[in-house]
């Protein structure tokens, strides 16, 4: 019976490890993932480097959307290559458990590293090969598996394990991905619980995460400056245009009420992306277009995601949304000719939006904390005054507006 | 006949009507020899379907059902006519994901209508991940081509046969870049339109992007001499000259016109392109300019020539019909100077890019009016006479894919040949 431990052992550490350590990693690798049944899909796998395992990857990494699927999978997945490579030391007279998981345990870590499963599918295809070259060997004895092998084997697992939970760089993912996450679900407690200020002074990229919780939660003048804000920068991601600055806006846009513009943040956040697209982005592409009215582009969405393997329950609920719905009429010639376009200052661009008739109390929290960070007190007064309701309390950094403004120039940046 | 699909123990009634199919192809014309046209119901129930061809004419009976149904239906045979016009046996275009600043890949292809084959010419990864745009092929001459490359150490790429040749436009004559470009039918000169083109986003609305010139200009550049040599009346502050298309003789350059207007975005619905004319001899632009078409409730682009037929798209303002839901497609005899809105053509939705296969008999222009954003590719019969057929949709093996791709279709061309793939000799070009 011994000799079914290490596996065992590997199955289980590799789980729980999973879960503990990397749970929204792998959910990430979902949202950023695609696996479609499209000609344009294989095409594109194929004319890429390692399609096979690149297509099987994709495949697996699909179902990471649910809940201890993508944990199964990598602890089946590592167990697997584990008793491929048995076998092949078996074949190779070698009888130690112990040394065929080194390369397991090996694999996990680039698993665990990995931002697709695609290089892990590539090393288990591997050990599969040796497994069926090593079959041209003579069969073995059978082989032996003592305590200390045991022993040995789930010290291994062990070291794996503290590798993957220590390791700075897949901590910082897996807190990233975790807000990430809260944010597309719209859990804000949860963005709050884990971007905390002292996490957004080590990492810049969840401030703008934060502060958009805080939005939401109507709590930015009271916490603003608890956060590392230097800038409107840190505020708005104006100034960048990588994968989480286009994540960001999205999600900005999609709360601020202006659906156009998180369409837009949307196509931005596909470029950065594997594929030119993803789950995620397909999700909230026929989110935002259902939003919109435009069903004739939703539907599309909906024909694209069902050739998904885990969207069916998703797309089936669109389509019945938009057969009880009604398709917004498109705009005339001289409408869309005075539409108000989009501004790249921020605060312009609130105020379009109000312009506009797109009204969220997120907006205008935002645009006093631009005021604030502008250090435009007079304008940060005249609107104040033209918001605020008598008798309610005063937001906290909005009482003193220009000791704020120093404090911003000040380090460190967390204020208690 | 040919049995696309059978099903012994199925009851089948019969019907008068005609299926309802996607894509429609019921009573299209389509070249001989093209690739089979596939479609399925729009209702989704599983279809099989005979094929009889009777003179010039090829009936399509469609039987449906719904999947494990033992009962289905039987419709009228619908026809799709059979023309011996010939067609240029390449499409080239570029497919790109259909928006906003940013792409991930995008590229030139070549697509066979003889058959479904797509072949890479240029992809975006061949040159670093850099834009490639405004292809064209001088005369649908499949040896020879241009297109543009932005990004750093972009420029224009000449081909001839197996030579590329990469040249700044930029840093010669008059120092602009190129953007829309026409090849003079002789094959020496380029006529290119230079626009200071930006993007903008409507905060509100069905319209998600505008795009407009601040300025724009046309340059005449000589293959031989590399040279770029200007015309007073079409380069300078006082108008946005844009689009230019040569007469198939050569002797007369078609553009589109409009004032220049200060803030180009807040007057955007106040900009309309009229069609002009100039004279071209002896390697020079000679006399005034002709106005062919003013409008005030019409701007042109695109204009494009074919015979005394000048096909153009027509939008309610603007210079960038793709986004103009308004867009439809006009022909206009020169000889008579009548003009008409093509309705056999036309849809709710956009119709934009067009071109003319070289014998004049075909056209494939590009169409939004499956979703409103994704572009696909049309063709059509042209009877010489004024009148097109109804269009069909390119075909593909499998009809989803119209669906299911996540790319655009832009700027097609008809080619008279395979253009082969660059991939290897712009790698090491840009690789330099």
């Amino acid at each position: 019976m011994k000799r079914f431990l290490p596996p065992v052992i590997l199955f289980l550490g590799v789980f729980l490890v999973t879960l503990l350590a990397q749970k929204y990693t792998f959910v990430a690798q979902e949202q950023n993932g695609l696996f479609l049944l499209s000609r344009d899909y294989f095409a594109g796998r194929f004319a890429s480097p390692l399609p096979v395992s690149g297509i099987l990857g994709d495949f697996l990494a699909q179902f990471f959307r649910f809940s201890f699927y993508a944990q199964a999978i990598v602890a089946a997945g590592v167990t697997l290559a584990f008793l491929l490579l048995q076998g092949v030391f078996r074949r190779l007279r070698v009888r130690w458990a112990w040394v065929p998981m080194v390369p397991a345990v090996a694999l996990w870590i680039v698993v665990a590293f990995g931002h697709t499963p695609q290089r892990g599918v590539f090393l288990i295809l591997v050990c599969a090969g040796l497994w069926l070259l090593s079959r041209l060997l003579p069969s073995p004895e059978k082989g032996k598996c003592g305590w200390v092998d045991v022993a040995l084997c789930a010290l291994l697992v062990a070291a794996g394990a503290g590798v993957i939970a220590l390791h700075p760089s897949l901590r910082r993912r897996e807190i990233v991905a975790g807000t990430q996450y809260a944010v597309t679900l719209g859990n804000w407690d949860r963005v709050l619980a884990v971007a905390t200020p002292e996490r957004c002074a080590a990492d810049e990229t969840l401030t703008p995460l934060a502060l958009l919780a805080l939005g939401e939660k109507g709590m930015l003048g009271d916490r603003i400056f608890d956060y590392p804000v230097r800038g409107e920068n840190d505020f708005d991601c104006c100034d960048r245009s990588d994968e989480e600055s286009a994540f960001f806006r999205t999600f900005l846009d999609e709360r601020l009420g202006s659906y156009n513009e998180a369409v837009h943040a949307l196509y931005q956040l596909a470029a950065t992306q594997e594929h030119g697209m993803s789950f995620l982005v397909l999700r909230q592409l026929l989110i935002d277009y259902y939003r919109l009215g435009d069903y004739a582009l939703a539907e599309k969405y909906c024909a694209v995601l069902s050739r998904s393997l885990c969207h069916g329950q998703f797309v089936r609920r669109f389509r019945r949304e938009m057969a009880a719905g009604k398709a917004r009429t498109p705009d005339t010639p001289a409408a869309r000719g005075v539409a108000p376009l989009a501004s790249r200052d921020p605060l312009h661009h609130l105020y379009l939006l109000e312009a506009a008739g797109i009204h969220s109390p997120a907006a205008v929290d935002r645009m006093l904390c631009t005021l604030l960070l502008r250090g435009e007190t007079e304008a940060f007064r005249t609107l104040f005054d033209s918001v605020h309701k008598a008798g309610a309390p005063v937001p906290r950094y909005y009482q003193n507006p220009r000791s704020n403004l120093s404090a911003t120039s000040r380090e460190p940046y967390i204020k208690n | 006949m040919l049995l696309a699909g059978s099903c012994a123990r199925v009851k089948y009634e019969t019907r008068a009507e005609l299926p309802e199919i996607f894509p429609d192809y019921v009573g299209v014309t389509v070249p001989e020899g093209m690739a089979p046209l596939t479609f399925r119901m729009k209702d989704g129930r599983k279809l099989s379907y005979a094929v009889e061809r009777k003179g010039d004419t090829l009936f399509y009976r469609v039987r449906a059902r719904e999947r494990g149904s033992r009962r289905g239906t039987e419709y009228a045979p619908f026809p799709v006519y059979v023309s011996r016009d010939a067609i240029d046996p390449f499409i080239a275009y570029r497919l790109i994901e259909p928006g906003y600043q940013s792409w991930s890949d995008m590229g030139i292809y070549a697509r066979e209508l003889a058959s479904y084959r797509e072949k890479t010419v240029v992809s975006s990864k061949d040159i670093g991940g850099g834009c490639v745009n405004c292809h064209q092929f001088p005369g649908g001459d499949p040896s020879r081509m241009m297109l543009h490359v932005r990004g750093t150490g972009g420029g224009t790429v000449f081909r001839d046969g197996e030579d590329l040749h990469l040249l700044n436009l930029a840093t010669v004559g008059p120092q602009r870049q190129g953007t829309y470009p026409a090849w003079h039918p002789s094959g020496r000169w380029i006529a290119f339109s230079s626009n200071s083109t930006q993007q903008s986003f409507p905060l509100t609305g069905s319209q998600q992007v505008e795009v407009y010139d601040h300025f724009s200009d046309i340059i005449l550049f000589d293959t031989q001499t590399e040279s770029v040599s200007t015309y007073e009346p079409m380069f300078g502050d006082a108008a946005m000259e844009t689009f230019p298309a040569w007469s198939p003789d050569g002797g007369t350059l078609y553009y589109c016109s409009a004032p220049q207007v200060e803030d180009v975005a807040g007057n955007r619905a106040d900009i309309r392109y009229a069609l002009k004319a100039v004279r071209f001899t002896a390697g020079a632009f000679t006399g005034e300019p002709q106005t062919l078409l003013e409008s005030d409730t019409l701007s042109v682009s695109f204009p494009r020539v074919s015979g005394k037929w000048l096909l153009f798209t027509g939008s309610a303002y603007g210079t960038f019909p793709i986004w103009h839901r308004e867009a439809d497609l006009y022909l206009m005899d020169l000889e008579a100077g009548a003009v008409r809105r093509v309705d056999e053509l036309n849809s709710a939705d956009t119709e934009s890019y067009h071109s003319w296969s070289s014998g004049g008999r075909w056209i494939v222009f590009s169409s939004r009016r499956i979703d409103g954003r994704f572009t696909r590719l049309y063709l059509s019969h042209f009877d010489g006479e004024g009148h097109f057929s109804k269009p069909f949709l390119l075909p593909q093996k499998d009809p989803s894919h119209n669906t299911l791709r996540l790319k655009s279709y832009n700027v097609p061309e008809f080619v008279k040949g395979d253009p082969g793939t660059w991939s290897k000799p712009i790698s090491s070009l840009f690789a330099r």
